[in-house]
């Protein structure tokens, strides 16, 4: 009998080459893909609304967690039934363009902006209701062209809040974690996001 | 001086009358490239602001919510604040039905 193959494919491990985070991206249709242009970009009448949110700090982070509620007995040492009593979704940076008021806008959540004759702004506080948007990280995969993959969420907010620093010596840039929120009502299984890549 | 036209009155609680052609349809016509629609004069995309634009508020937000339900999206009051849904994506079945949803 054979042995199992070994697994060495360094092209499925990820690396940031031609990687962006956007926002506005279109929703999928249930079991469907984000549309990318050839060169890895949302393809743009596709997701008419989408918007690149510049650069980072140190790339991004792409995280799925769920956690489990364990059902347990006194006789013994170990769970008989687990299920997953909860799930985060998230994409984690620190985006430098802050100055930005449509990217401002994509992240302040209780912010509004405003554009005028000679200025741009955004005002916060006292807004009744949450904005979200739909959310991208695209990268390439590292050792073959024009091949990209995607981490979406589907519905999501930045709730880090907008911090950043104004200092002579150094450039601002802002935390942001955006987590993801439930689309109930899609099919199951696919309520947050998605990550695929391209083969 | 040529005497003004008057506008027309928008009465309270009435809605722009939209235009009965599809927006695939006008964009032959005026060469234009609606939000979401493609050089090949395809629908590959919807914003419920724009289906607002092109067939007025309430119908709009119904043809919104039925794109939205054909395609598995989500039903509207759970997706993004600024959702726009991506249709390249549907069945050749679901086509046909977006199609008869727009009336195009």
């Amino acid at each position: 009998m054979p042995g199992t193959a070994l697994n060495w494919s360094s092209a499925k491990i990820p690396r940031g080459v031609e990687y962006a985070l956007y926002a506005g991206v279109s929703v999928p249709a249930a079991g469907a893909r984000l549309t990318l242009h050839t060169d890895g970009t949302p393809e743009s009448v596709a997701n008419p609304n989408a918007i690149h949110l510049g650069r980072s700090d140190e790339g991004a982070e792409l995280l799925y967690r769920p956690s489990f509620e364990h059902a347990t007995s006194d006789e013994f040492s170990a769970p008989y039934r687990s299920i997953i009593g909860a799930e985060e979704m998230r994409i984690n940076a620190s985006l430098k363009a802050v100055m930005d008021v449509n990217i401002l806008d994509k992240l302040s959540v209780g912010g509004t902006k405003t554009t005028g004759a000679g200025f741009e702004e955004t005002t916060f506080g006292g807004l009744a209701t949450i904005t979200t948007s739909s959310f991208a990280l695209i990268f390439r995969n590292p050792e073959v062209a024009a091949k990209y993959c995607v981490w979406q969420i589907f519905k999501g907010l930045n709730d880090a809040g907008i911090v950043f620093r104004v200092q002579r010596t150094r450039d601002g840039s802002t935390p942001v974690s955006i987590v993801a929120l439930t689309i109930d009502t899609r099919p199951a299984a696919q309520h947050l996001g998605s990550f695929w890549c391209q083969i | 001086m040529p005497k003004k036209e008057a506008e027309p009155a928008i009465l309270e609680g009435t809605e722009e009358r939209p235009s009965t052609r599809s927006a695939p349809a006008r964009a032959a016509d005026t060469l234009e490239t609606p939000p979401g629609v493609n050089e090949q004069g395809e629908r590959v995309a919807v914003t419920l602001a724009d289906l607002k634009k092109e067939y007025g508020e309430r119908r709009g937000a119904i043809v919104f919510e039925k794109i939205a339900l054909l395609g598995g999206y989500g039903h509207p009051r759970d997706l993004p604040s600024d959702a726009s849904l991506d249709l390249t994506g549907l069945k050749p079945k679901q086509k046909e039905e977006l199609a008869t949803i727009l009336g195009e």
